[in-house]
């Protein structure tokens, strides 16, 4: 197939539903940024702190290093992605992990650590809700903020009933989101490492700043002892104050939200206690493991004063297939072309890169969410 | 005149559909009630000078307990009010735990702890980091998701989060 017939196959098949989120991120963008008073003064005092930070950078990956050895965890500096496999290979070995729960981390998927872990018999489960609906479909993300923004609900209904053949087919939003929650809710618990990205971190207190709003990057870092965060080095800014104009600015570019549900600041070791799911008899703070971390930074990443919104990629010219304002295929692998996703992939567009061992047993379907209501407007 | 942080508290809150009740020490255990749903667990909240005897509510769970848990309830460290946000620590008694892996979380908050602004909020987390190697969460309504085609509330956290306001603490 050209290049031209595969786009328009895309364009097709996956045309409407990036068309659909694409235009609701934008929407809320316009909305949510009309609403900030000084959004012209935080952008500046952000590109200011990055430009700062990536001109000190060898000083503060230094002082990185110092914190948070100084608070018991570790700093790995990978020379390149293989170079970051072994040591994120060697932390899970050493905590003799069989399971590992992600959150959303695009670094990881650059590092393709999944298959790194898998090849010697780790399990990686995806807690992101998007990033799951990847590994179920066995895909990669096409995009780096919503990962299956190429699929619609009902892509998804049908992929959720073709695998997991549940008793009442899954249809709406609701029903697929609790079955996803109940289904990853066990692995959760049952996990033994927990990886994560960083959106930011800070070089004056080794603190990690991660922005989400599902509640499974605090879950992936809760539930385990060990928290491996991964992260290119140009996520590094000096001090925690400087984290403030991004809290303002990162959910209004990146979802069109004022604010994500949760930003987690996680200065490790975190005082919260580690427990096991299936203990009935002792109460939490008798059961307190100390949770340590490592950060393995990697030093390959190019761009480094993006704030890594994609609310560029949403109109760009350049990076999206035309038209415009219908981007297809962008993501950190930036794949403007059929054949650049399949030089991307190393296959065809459709060959996935995980070879999945998220267990799949038949299960029955969850039809309500206790507590939740229906809600048609934006979250906030 | 300008609301004050209280007021534009209980006002972003409204916008983001989470219920907020002001109460006193003295009214808060009949207020706090009115937000429960069995069972429920809880993080004890002796820096309010409040208690969480005879509300149904758990303070001391165990892990099978946290799980099965409707409602949980903590404190918050502060609130930062233009963005409806609560903090909630990270703490040896579970504040993170008892917030996250429940249906419903209540979180407490001190009526003098309402700071204006995401920049006020920022200078009190300097401090607190820099002196204490702290772990918080910046919690701004329910855990929400758009990845199965449309949003919906209540993903992997709580969907559905109510602020008890403590008014009168420092009196």
């Amino acid at each position: 197939m050209s290049d031209a017939d595969e786009l328009r196959a895309l364009m097709n098949s996956e045309g409407a539903a990036v068309g659909q989120n694409t235009r609701g991120f934008n929407r809320g963008r316009y909305e949510s940024v009309s609403r900030l008073r000084d959004y012209e003064s935080l952008k500046t005092e952000a590109r200011a702190i990055k430009e700062d930070a990536i001109e000190r950078l060898p000083e503060l990956v230094e002082q990185v290093r110092h914190t948070v050895e100084e608070n018991g965890g570790t700093v790995y500096v990978a020379e390149d992605a293989v170079d970051a496999n072994e040591y994120i290979r060697s932390v899970v070995d050493d905590r003799d992990a069989q399971r590992v729960l992600k959150s959303k981390s695009m670094t990881s998927e650059e590092l393709e650590v999944n298959e790194a872990l898998e090849a010697s018999g780790t399990e990686v489960v995806e807690t992101d809700l998007g990033e799951w609906v990847l590994q179920v479909a066995d895909e990669s993300p096409s995009h780096i903020v919503a990962p299956a923004i190429h699929k619609s609900r009902s892509d998804i209904a049908d992929l959720f009933n073709e695998t997991f053949e549940p008793d009442e087919p899954l249809e709406t939003a609701e029903e697929l989101t609790a079955f996803a929650r109940d289904f990853l809710g066990e692995l959760v618990e049952e996990a033994d490492a927990g990886m994560t990205g960083a959106n930011f971190i800070t070089a004056d207190t080794g603190t990690i700043a991660l922005v989400t709003s599902e509640g499974n990057a605090r879950k992936t870092v809760a539930a385990t002892d060990t928290q491996i965060a991964v992260a290119g080095v140009e996520k590094i800014v000096p001090s925690v104050e400087d984290l403030h104009p991004f809290v303002e600015l990162i959910g209004r570019s990146g979802t069109g939200q004022d604010i994500t549900s949760y930003v987690s600041l996680l200065t490790p070791p975190v005082e919260t206690p580690t427990v096991d799911f299936t203990d009935d008899e002792r109460r939490f703070p008798n059961s307190t493991v100390t949770t340590g971390s490592s950060i393995s930074s990697s030093s390959t990443t190019v761009a480094w004063r993006c704030g890594r919104t994609t609310s560029c990629v949403r109109r760009c010219t350049v990076s999206a297939v035309r038209p415009a304002r219908t981007p297809v295929r962008t993501s950190s692998r930036s794949a403007a072309t059929p054949s650049a996703a399949r030089r991307i992939r190393g296959g065809s567009p459709r060959v996935g890169r995980r070879a999945s061992r998220v267990s799949i047993p038949p299960r029955s379907s969850t039809t309500s969410v206790p507590g939740v209501r229906a809600v048609s407007t934006p979250v906030r | 005149m300008s609301a004050t942080p209280l007021e534009s508290l209980v006002s972003t809150l409204d916008s983001l559909d989470v219920p907020c009740e002001r109460t006193t020490q003295n009214g808060f255990t009949e207020a706090i009630r009115t937000h429960v749903s069995d069972p429920a667990v809880g993080v004890a909240l002796d820096d309010f000078d409040v208690s969480l005897d005879g509300t149904g509510v758990d303070v001391d769970p165990t892990p099978v307990g946290l799980k099965g848990a409707h409602t949980g309830v903590t404190p918050a460290e502060f609130a930062v009010a233009d963005y409806g946000s609560v903090v909630i620590p990270s703490t040896p008694d579970g504040c993170e735990l008892v917030s996250l892996f429940v249906d419903r979380h209540v979180a407490v908050l001190d009526g003098s702890d309402i700071l204006p602004t995401m920049d006020a909020a920022f200078d009190r987390l300097e401090e607190t980091f820099r002196e204490r190697g702290r772990s918080s969460i910046i919690a701004t309504g329910p855990s929400a998701t758009a990845d199965m085609g449309e949003l919906v509330r209540g993903a992997h956290g709580p969907s559905d989060v109510h602020v008890v306001v403590v008014e009168g603490t420092n009196e």
